[in-house]
């Protein structure tokens, strides 16, 4: 599908309301970054509909759910055979689109790739914006100054704003004593709901002047060369590429098994995943930071929505869907994996929350999303974005149907699976699980980090963990939308991994 | 769309363009089914192994019982699997079951396969135009290349999936360490051999030792534990999983993990047998095979020591284990255990006219002539052996020699071809009684030719039916109104459970099928009498 790439009408922002600190401006600055892009393009943001009732495509699902329901009164075992087909069919498409994924990005790998020497020979470095949220966490301020000034980019070229809440005194009080010397700003943000991440970002975009702008989380450790290779990157492509995903891996993988697993997962994630959704030329779900965006297009875009919990695979789409292109860009940003099973799901459960709501977003608008991105965009979308998080809820409900059968074997359970449906889903279970494990001990070679093959071995059992966040992403879908689950970080506590210079694009 | 995706990418080797190696594998796959038609519509040659998998994969949804688990636990079940979607059509086109020209489909497409990957391991290693061109020719067309192309058999599945595996571990050992950059080649080969085993039990040797030789060459290169197993993992992890997930399904299903070693229809029961041959014979078999492929064979070895590993370990292992089986006496004394020996000098050949920089002149000339000399004196050697090698290549000469016969118009030996005519008019007759379903008692593992003859399969209760066993201990009180018992040439339950049908007094012989061929099956056909009182 080619779409020449367009931006969005969106009210102008006039620059006293844009670097308003105080009074009524700033009052009106916060509303932009909280409902810009939602007053004017409500049907694109996750922002509650509240009094103004539910569109087309909500009426169409409540349809759709009526009608199950009164099919499952009407022949309650046809629909149940029906609807354990469909979802069956569902894994098995999830599953060889994941591997078709991995094929293409072993095959023909799109990353963009800028060696060191090109990174350090690029001239007229344009101004760099870098975006650093942090909420709550002084711990990382000091990190956050470390790794920025192994940053290999001119102090004068580069700005970085430190977005901070107007309550988080600590983080305030932490980052005031860290950043005299250095090109951080700290940009005061003042508390409204809701607290996401996107709406201080949103608040911080105002401001920006760079021609490019990048997300790091405070705790970060980006490849030192990560901008000068962004920019020779956008360089190299072509007119509608607007933004490039660099790839985040962790460096506490060795801290435990929970980080051995999410390095692993991360790793395919954005070493054969996401480019094999570039290679296919489907949406990708932008990683929650390194990603690096032009500015007069991320503004075009109306910025991140506010309203939605992973406004970073929500803004993929909706650059996908206005003709924009997204890249991968070979560099590496460590980032510290959550070692901590709770904090682990919670912050799963917010990353899944926000895919459903980024795909309910995208699917109001069923007929223009297909002229958009096409069929295979849409297939991207279902069985990527969308299977994810669906099939880590539904995972228990099968698993728990085997395990019975296994004990107890109650003909319900035989009745519920035809002959087709039995051998696909069998199929479909072994070969995911082999491919699954398969898929882990090649990337932890492929990255350079073999120790994780064993980690591999057990990677289902990764799965029950996903399948919890899966469920409590679900129920706060329907109950607290755009509440933000924050991530606590600095659960590593190892000094001696600070030191550590992530990758660039050698590998 | 864009500029940035369409921009080429950057590769490390440029693999063979997929177009070329598409038109090998049509041009190859074209040829061997043209053949293929023509000896099973012309000739009626087909191999029992052959009839038996198509037979199996149609009681998958043709017997009375329809589940998958028809295709048997004897041998693994791809072969099978893959004719399961064929033999749908058989309501359509009764003969695609009933001649097994379903398995030559298989198997011309897996030859044709096997064809294509030989061509790209020749331009993987840089062989040049008219030497590929030659051995890729020269390959395809070897007499057993083309017997075995054509007779529905599973020794072209196997050897695709052990070229393919072949071609994925030369990348990874000419690649060189790295970054594990060519990990997913060592992941190809390993799916390959996981597949193969699916295929063929002998591709697990093959998995062990090209398991083998990862650990040492990455031992080797990286002094690195967590390496040596990744990519140990990485080789031999799938066939590993596809041996313990196949015994797992057999065990649940039959109750036995290894029914090719326990039951009554497996390789070990049948060589108990019957003992043929002798490793002579062996050596015999492979040297017509392939007269040059030990001398050239060291050649490689000397040139490229680390390369010509490859090779030896999915080909030379697979060989040797069957040597070995051979002169344990548990392995029949058939030359198409050592059909491997063919794609081994193929890849011998690779390497050995494998340059980096361009020839010229008398080289290009010396590369074409080792082809010529090393694959035409072999096409020469076994097509000799297969017209003539009555006991070296008994099951290949008593079907290809009345065919060249017949085309050349001369007189010619009783051979196996048109040996199911028996079994077919059993069929016949079977169906003309116009039986209820599950009526006929009879044992899939011998009766197999008149199953896929029969226009009513539903009529027969057989070995994978859920109540055989019971039926069979028991006819008349299973509602059994005919007992088919096999006289001669198969292993059949109701023989083994009935010798003297004759004295229950509740069966009387109303027919007797004499063996069409000396190879053929002989049957008897038996009427369940109503018994009063019981």
């Amino acid at each position: 599908m080619s779409t020449r790439p367009s931006t969005l009408a969106l009210l102008p922002l006039s620059p006293e309301v844009a670097t308003a600190r105080s009074g009524p401006a700033l009052g009106a600055r916060t509303h932009h970054a909280v409902h810009g892009l939602a007053d004017v393009h409500p049907r694109l943001s996750a922002r509650p509909a509240g009094r103004r009732g539910i569109g087309r495509a909500g009426i169409a699902g409540i349809a759709a759910l009526l009608l199950l329901g009164a099919a499952a009164v009407a022949a309650p075992r046809l629909t149940a055979v029906v609807v354990a087909g469909v979802l069956i069919a569902a894994y098995a498409a999830a599953t060889g689109y994941k591997l078709l994924l991995v094929r293409r990005a072993v095959a023909d790998d799109p990353t963009i790739h800028v060696s060191d020497d090109d990174a350090r020979a690029a001239t007229d470095l344009p101004v760099y914006t870098v975006l650093v949220p942090a909420y709550q966490e002084p711990e990382v301020v000091g990190q956050l100054v470390g790794a920025l000034a192994a940053l290999e980019y001119p102090a004068d070229r580069l700005e970085v704003l430190l977005l901070l809440e107007e309550d988080d005194v600590e983080t305030r009080a932490a980052a005031e004593r860290v950043i005299p010397g250095t090109p951080v700003r700290i940009v005061v943000v003042p508390p409204s709901e809701p607290r996401t991440k996107p709406k201080a970002c949103n608040f911080g975009l105002t401001e920006a002047r760079g021609e490019f702008v990048t997300i790091y989380d405070a705790e970060d450790r980006p490849d030192p060369l990560q901008l000068r290779r962004a920019v020779v990157a956008f360089r190299r492509g072509g007119e509608d590429l607007a933004c490039l995903q660099a790839r985040l891996s962790y460096h506490n993988a060795d801290q435990n098994l929970l980080t051995r697993w999410f390095t692993l997962e991360y790793d395919v994630w954005f070493r054969w995943l996401l480019p094999g959704l570039m290679a296919t030329r489907a949406p990708i779900p932008l990683g929650g930071t390194s990603n690096h965006i032009r500015r007069d297009v991320l503004v075009g875009m109306g910025g991140w929505d506010a309203w939605n919990v992973t406004e970073d695979a929500d803004l993929g789409v909706r650059l996908a869907r206005h003709g924009w292109a997204t890249a991968m860009l070979g560099s590496t940003t460590l980032e510290e994996a959550n070692s901590d099973a709770i904090n682990w799901v919670k912050q799963r459960s917010r990353w899944y929350k926000g895919y459903l709501q980024s795909v309910l977003v995208a699917l109001r608008e069923p007929r223009e999303l297909y002229r958009a991105i096409g069929a295979r965009g849409i297939a991207g979308l279902l069985l990527f974005v969308l299977a994810t998080p669906v099939l880590a809820l539904l995972n228990p409900v099968f698993w728990f149907l085997t395990a019975l059968w296994w004990v107890a074997e109650p003909p319900f359970v035989e009745s519920l699976f035809p002959p087709v449906t039995f051998y696909l889903g069998s199929a479909v279970w072994i070969i995911g699980v082999l491919a699954a494990i398969h898929t882990g001990i090649a990337i932890s070679r492929v990255a350079g980090k073999p120790w994780l093959a064993p980690a591999a071995l057990l990677v289902p059992l990764y799965w029950v963990l996903m399948s919890l966040a899966a469920a409590k992403a679900v129920l706060q879908l329907a109950f607290r939308p755009s509440y933000w689950e924050k991530t606590t970080h600095g659960l590593d506590a190892s000094p001696s991994s600070i030191a550590t210079v992530p990758s660039g694009s050698t590998s | 769309m864009t500029a940035v995706l369409e921009r080429p990418a950057t590769r490390h080797s440029a693999p063979p363009r997929p177009v070329r190696a598409r038109a090998v594998f049509a041009a190859a796959a074209a040829l061997y089914l043209a053949l293929g038609t023509v000896l099973v519509f012309g000739f009626d040659s087909i191999m029992e192994d052959a009839l038996s998998r198509v037979s199996a994969a149609s009681s998958v949804w043709s017997a009375v019982d329809p589940k998958l688990a028809a295709v048997g636990f004897v041998w693994t079940p791809l072969p099978a699997l893959l004719m399961v979607p064929f033999t749908v059509l058989r309501p359509l086109w009764p003969a695609l079951v009933s001649t097994g020209f379903a398995a030559v489909v298989i198997s011309a497409l897996s030859m044709a396969g096997a064809v294509a990957a030989v061509h790209g391991i020749l331009a993987d290693l840089r062989v040049r135009g008219t030497a590929r061109w030659l051995v890729t020719a020269l390959f395809a067309l070897q007499p057993l290349i083309l017997v075995y192309a054509t007779n529905g058999m599973t020794e072209a599945l196997l050897m695709l999936c052990l070229l393919v595996s072949a071609r994925r571990l030369l990348r990874w050992l000419r690649a060189g360490e790295g970054t594990g950059r060519r990990a997913h080649d060592l992941v190809v080969a390993g799916i390959a051999l996981g597949v193969g085993y699916l295929a063929r039990y002998e591709a697990i040797v093959a998995a062990a030792a090209v398991t083998l030789l990862v650990v040492a060459v990455t031992w080797w290169r990286t002094r690195d534990r967590n390496a040596v197993l990744v990519d140990a993992l990485l080789a031999g992890l799938p066939a590993a999983a596809a041996f313990v997930i196949w015994a797992l399904l057999s065990w649940l299903t039959v109750g036995s993990p290894f029914e090719q070693f326990t039951s009554a229809y497996g390789n070990a029961a049948l060589t108990g047998a019957s003992r043929s041959g002798s490793l002579g014979d062996v050596a015999a078999q492979v040297l017509l095979l392939a007269p040059l492929a030990l001398p050239l064979l060291v050649a490689a070895c000397w040139r490229r020591p680390l390369a010509a590993l490859a090779p030896v370990a999915v080909f030379g292992s697979v060989l040797v284990f069957e040597w070995l089986l051979r002169a344990a006496g548990d392995l029949f004394g058939f030359l198409r255990y050592q059909i491997m020996v063919i794609p081994l000098l193929a890849v011998v050949l690779a390497l050995l006219l494998a340059e980096a920089r361009p020839r010229r002149g008398l080289r290009t000339a010396g590369a074409a002539l080792l082809a010529i000399v090393a694959f035409g004196g072999a096409a020469v050697t076994s097509g000799l052996l297969v017209l003539n090698g009555t006991t070296l290549a008994s099951q290949e000469y008593l079907r290809i020699r009345p065919v060249v016969d017949s085309v050349l118009d001369r007189p010619t030996i009783a051979g196996a071809n048109g040996m199911w005519a028996g079994d077919r008019a059993l069929a016949a007759r079977i169906d003309a009684l116009d039986l209820p379903p599950g009526s006929v008692l009879a044992d899939s593992g011998s009766a197999f030719a008149v199953l896929a003859a029969s226009a009513h399969p539903q009529a027969f209760l057989i070995t994978s039916d859920t109540g055989f066993d019971a039926a069979l201990a028991d006819p008349p009180a299973h509602g059994i109104r005919y007992v088919l018992r096999n006289e001669q040439g198969g292993i059949d339950a109701v023989r083994t459970t009935w010798p003297n049908l004759a004295s229950t007094g509740w069966a009387q012989e109303i027919a007797s099928i004499p063996a069409a061929t000396p190879w053929s099956y002989s049957w008897t056909l038996w009427q369940v009498t109503p018994q009063t009182g019981r």
